[in-house]
């Protein structure tokens, strides 16, 4: 081959598409040559190639003619393809075909319902790794694609980081068709729609960008979706690692995007102007723009009365808060301002403390360490070792170190309180507990002042922080009348007229109430 | 030539909505902001003074500090532009420029007694026993961070700040008013007109707020009412202090110029408090993150006017050099207080006089020839302003009913 020919396709578009988008070819141009041509005539030259580029052993042929005796091969991924679909949808209506042999005849007779002429080889070898068989017969220079893709994919079923007492139980699973389609069966508007990117040079993970046109803000979609496409990464095992490629700040304290593994959760979001991302292989969606109070807002929330939805919120930011300042207040209180609790308390503190070896926030960090180590065992630990770590770490650790005189028993109360209470809000628990952390640290070092100017300082880092133009800390910063009608307190459905205003596109109602 | 250099810097200072606030943010900052500080060290400072006519020496600072507030408000309801870009059109850029030299300086001063009694209230309700003042320095990192973002922060702070402001002044008002006797104030006027004035002038470094109301000129995305909005927030941020200052004196009489951080002790006589602890003070903390957003404002103006005044957009470095400059103060001056108290209300209130008083109240003539300038600019006759007016309104609704559907209002 003369080198310019070379040179021209190292330098040719489709060749510095396929080093950047595909690139496991990269760098091999003889590849790249063999990859960018189409079908020959010959079907055994056809397969030869494939077989080249594709040499993994799960990658099978079946082969069968036409009545006429026209040679047929089709290409498939062993354990993908729906191997019974392919015979039914394929082979025997190929099989027992008699019309005029032109190639349009031969996609006529295919009975499958999803299939398309394929293209070059780079095309081919995609879809054969994503589940499809290709077609070839001989004499003809051109490929079908089926659609025979089955994917391996557990039930439908209830999340369990979402388990909702009254509302709707199913939850996303791990193929993206299957919760596109979850998607869908909520929202049955031609607005809603999907744009689907590769992502992954190995993984060739399909990511679902969904929205709905002329509710999500135009600019946002754009936004997401130039950033999926410069996503150059070599494999992309979970919707997490989608996420950190969103996210406006890369090394953030607070969550940058949103997240749900419910699609009646996603469909509602998306309903206000949300874009919702959906990644194939991760049962949980993403979602953005992202405002803080959405993790305080659950769904059954909307499924019961304003007033009880409204004390639960109130329960779930009041218990945060107490999850966060309980431990440092105790500790700050201890050290430097005594005053703060009631005598009888102190006099109970006092008699609990006297003698311990460690100092009051020596005492609390480990006490919020050992909360840390027995969180982390448990979720890790095999279902029946975990009622034996339970015992061991409510007896052996807790009760034994009070007695042996180590921690105190306020100490172990408050770490406690702490803990359930840094649950009611389980999507915040990875921020929450490190601020716990930071609170405490603050506290026994500057006290309570240090408490103050840590809680100033994470308020100033919010008040500067934007997903995709809306303010983290929206509606109460900048202050939105309209959107606190669903922050602190919930009102009701009837009065929640518009979309929130830092999400909305446009289109700014979502309900007409005819008594208006 | 002149013009081009003005017009080509003028674009440069175009609005920027990192360091935009809004109307309701603005005048959140005049009624919780303003009010933070004032509760800390000035009742006991005015009683000193003026006895039970505190209320009066306060009446007539406000009233002096309303009319210089006033004035810049009705600026900002009459042009977009900024305090830079207005002295830049009359007297060049060069003047502008070392005016926000100099306006810097003077927020960065203004900054100096507020951060010092801050240090020292924090000591006093924070810690059992006086801490070093190695505990006072992460307020500078803390400040540093804030002064190195933009006014739009700022204008958020204010928002949150709402919140927190009317979760614990009212709490600690009611915790207090048990215990108030209001006819200690009685008789008005007793302390006579000179007592009164002295009490007035040794304010005035607490009452200095148009001095940071001046940088947001052009700054402020002005709604509708504007003017009525912003001075009904200025009111109501001068009415707590009032009220506040009338339930202080209230409660502690002739005792109450001994009494310094009176937000500390006005509910420390609630009955509650014995068996539940003294829980007033989670409403102080709550009240010192306001406090704390108040303090850093100036600083936070000073950084951006040094940064204007230098042309350069290195928030981060002015905010260093700013905080530095504050910390060295601080430090300086962290066993002298009543000494520099005395020298800044003593001797140097002038200053405030100028930069919080007599130049806002001048800001107006800035305005002079500015419709002038306007209408040369963009010579457009009434005639064809009414007619764009209407084009744009017919266009308005062409397009409003087009979006509506035939069922009723668009969603």
């Amino acid at each position: 081959m003369p080198p310019f020919f070379i040179y021209f396709l190292k330098t040719s578009a489709p060749a510095r598409r396929l080093t950047r988008g595909g690139g496991y070819f990269t760098g091999d141009c003889l590849y790249c040559i063999v990859i960018m041509q189409k079908p020959e005539k010959d079907l055994r030259k056809n397969i030869q190639k494939l077989k080249e580029l594709l040499p993994a052993e799960d990658i099978l042929t079946f082969a069968f003619s036409l009545p006429s005796g026209r040679e047929c091969t089709a290409i498939f991924t062993d354990g993908v393809t729906n191997k019974e679909l392919l015979g039914e949808q394929v082979a025997k209506p190929l099989g027992e075909y008699t019309g005029e042999e032109t190639f349009e005849g031969i996609i006529r007779a295919v009975a499958a319902p999803e299939n398309k002429e394929g293209g070059d080889f780079a095309s081919l070898t995609e879809e054969i790794l994503d589940g499809n068989a290709v077609l070839f017969v001989d004499g003809f220079d051109r490929s079908l694609i089926v659609g025979v893709k089955t994917v391996p994919a557990r039930a439908v079923m209830e999340p369990p980081t979402d388990i909702a007492i009254k509302g709707p139980r199913a939850g996303f699973v791990e193929d993206v068709k299957t919760n596109m389609s979850l998607l869908r069966t909520r929202i049955k508007t031609p607005e809603l729609l999907f744009k689907t990117v590769t992502i992954g040079r190995r993984s060739r993970t399909k990511v679902a960008l969904c929205y709905l046109k002329n509710i999500a803000r135009d600019e946002v979609v754009r936004n997401i979706e130039s950033r999926l496409k410069r996503i150059d990464i070599d494999g992309v095992s979970d919707s997490s690692y989608v996420a950190l490629f969103l996210a406006g700040r890369r090394h953030s304290l607070f969550k940058q995007t949103g997240t749900t593994e419910k699609p009646d959760i996603l469909a509602a979001k998306m309903l206000e102007g949300r874009v919702g991302i959906l990644v194939d292989g991760s049962p949980i969606a993403l979602t953005l723009p992202y405002l803080l109070i959405e993790d305080f807002q659950a769904s059954e929330d909307y499924f019961v009365s304003p007033f009880r939805a409204s004390f639960t919120r109130f329960i779930r930011i009041f218990s945060l808060i107490i999850s966060i300042y309980l431990p440092a207040f105790y500790v700050s209180a201890q050290l430097f301002k005594l005053q703060l609790l009631p005598l009888g308390l102190l006099l109970t503190i006092a008699s609990n403390i006297q003698g311990l070896p460690l100092s009051p926030s020596l005492e609390m960090f480990l006490t919020v360490l050992l909360l840390e180590v027995l969180t982390e065992a448990s979720v890790r630990m095999p279902k029946y070792v975990g009622m034996a770590l339970s015992v061991v770490g409510a007896l052996v650790l807790g009760d034994t170190a009070v007695n042996a005189g180590i921690l105190s028993t306020p100490a172990i109360l408050i770490i406690a309180l702490s803990g359930i209470c840094l649950y009611t809000v389980p999507n915040l628990i990875e921020t929450t507990s490190l601020i716990r952390l930071l609170m405490l640290l603050a506290a026994g070092s500057v006290g309570i002042y240090g408490i103050v100017l840590l809680t100033a300082f994470l308020l100033y880092y919010l008040f500067s922080s934007e997903s995709y133009g809306a303010p983290l800390l929206a509606p109460f910063s900048p202050m939105i009348e309209n959107d606190l009608r669903d922050a602190f307190t919930k009102y009701n459905l009837r009065e929640l007229r518009d979309r929130p205003v830092p999400i909305r596109g446009n289109n700014k109602r979502r309900l007409r109430d005819d008594e208006e | 030539m002149k013009s081009n250099t003005n017009m080509n810097n003028t674009t440069s200072m175009t609005r920027n909505d990192k360091h935009t606030v809004t109307t309701r943010q603005l005048c959140f900052m005049l009624a919780f902001f303003l009010p933070a500080n004032k509760i800390i060290l000035l009742p006991s400072v005015l009683t000193q003074y003026a006895g039970n006519d505190l209320l009066l020496a306060a009446l007539a600072v406000f009233v002096l500090q309303g009319a210089a507030i006033f004035a810049l408000l009705w600026i900002m309801s009459r042009t977009e532009k900024t305090l830079f870009e207005l002295i830049e059109g009359k007297f060049g850029t060069w003047a502008a420029r070392i005016f926000y030299f100099i306006l810097g300086a003077y927020l960065l001063f203004s900054s100096v007694l507020p951060v010092t009694e801050h240090r020292l209230y924090t000591q006093n309700t924070m810690y059992d026993t006086l801490p070093t003042i190695l505990i006072f320095i992460p307020f500078f990192f803390f400040s540093g961070y804030a002064a190195a973002k933009g006014l739009q922060c700022a204008g958020r702070a204010a928002d949150v700040s709402a919140l927190l402001f009317l979760v614990s002044v009212p709490v600690l008002l009611f915790m207090s008013v048990a215990s108030v006797d209001f006819t200690a104030l009685l008789p008005i006027g007793s302390a006579g007109a000179g007592k009164i004035f002295n009490a007035s002038a040794h304010v005035l470094s607490w009452c200095s707020d148009a001095g940071w109301v001046l940088v947001f000129l052009g700054n402020v995305r002005v709604e509708k009412n504007f003017l009525c909005k912003t001075g009904i927030s200025y009111a109501c941020g001068a009415g707590v202090v009032l009220l506040f200052l009338a339930v202080f004196y209230g409660i502690f009489s002739t005792v109450a110029m001994n009494e310094s951080f009176a937000v500390v002790k006005i509910a420390r006589y609630y009955n509650a408090l014995k068996t539940l602890g003294r829980i007033d003070y989670l409403f102080i903390y709550i009240l010192s993150l306001v406090q704390l957003f108040a303090l850093t404002l100036p600083i936070q103006l000073s950084a951006y006017t040094m940064g204007k005044a230098f042309n350069t957009d290195m928030p981060p470095l002015f905010s260093a050099i700013v905080n530095g400059v504050l910390l060295l103060v601080v430090l300086f001056t962290a066993k002298s207080f009543p000494s520099l108290e005395r020298t800044i209300n003593g001797y140097l209130f002038p200053v405030f006089l100028v930069f919080a008083n007599a130049l806002p109240l001048l800001c107006p003539l800035l305005l002079l020839g500015e419709k002038q300038a306007r209408r040369d600019n963009n010579p457009q006759t009434d005639e064809q302003k009414d007619k764009e007016k209407d084009n744009d309104n017919r266009n308005n609704r062409d397009r409003k009913r087009q979006q509506i559907p035939a069922g009723g209002k668009e969603f």
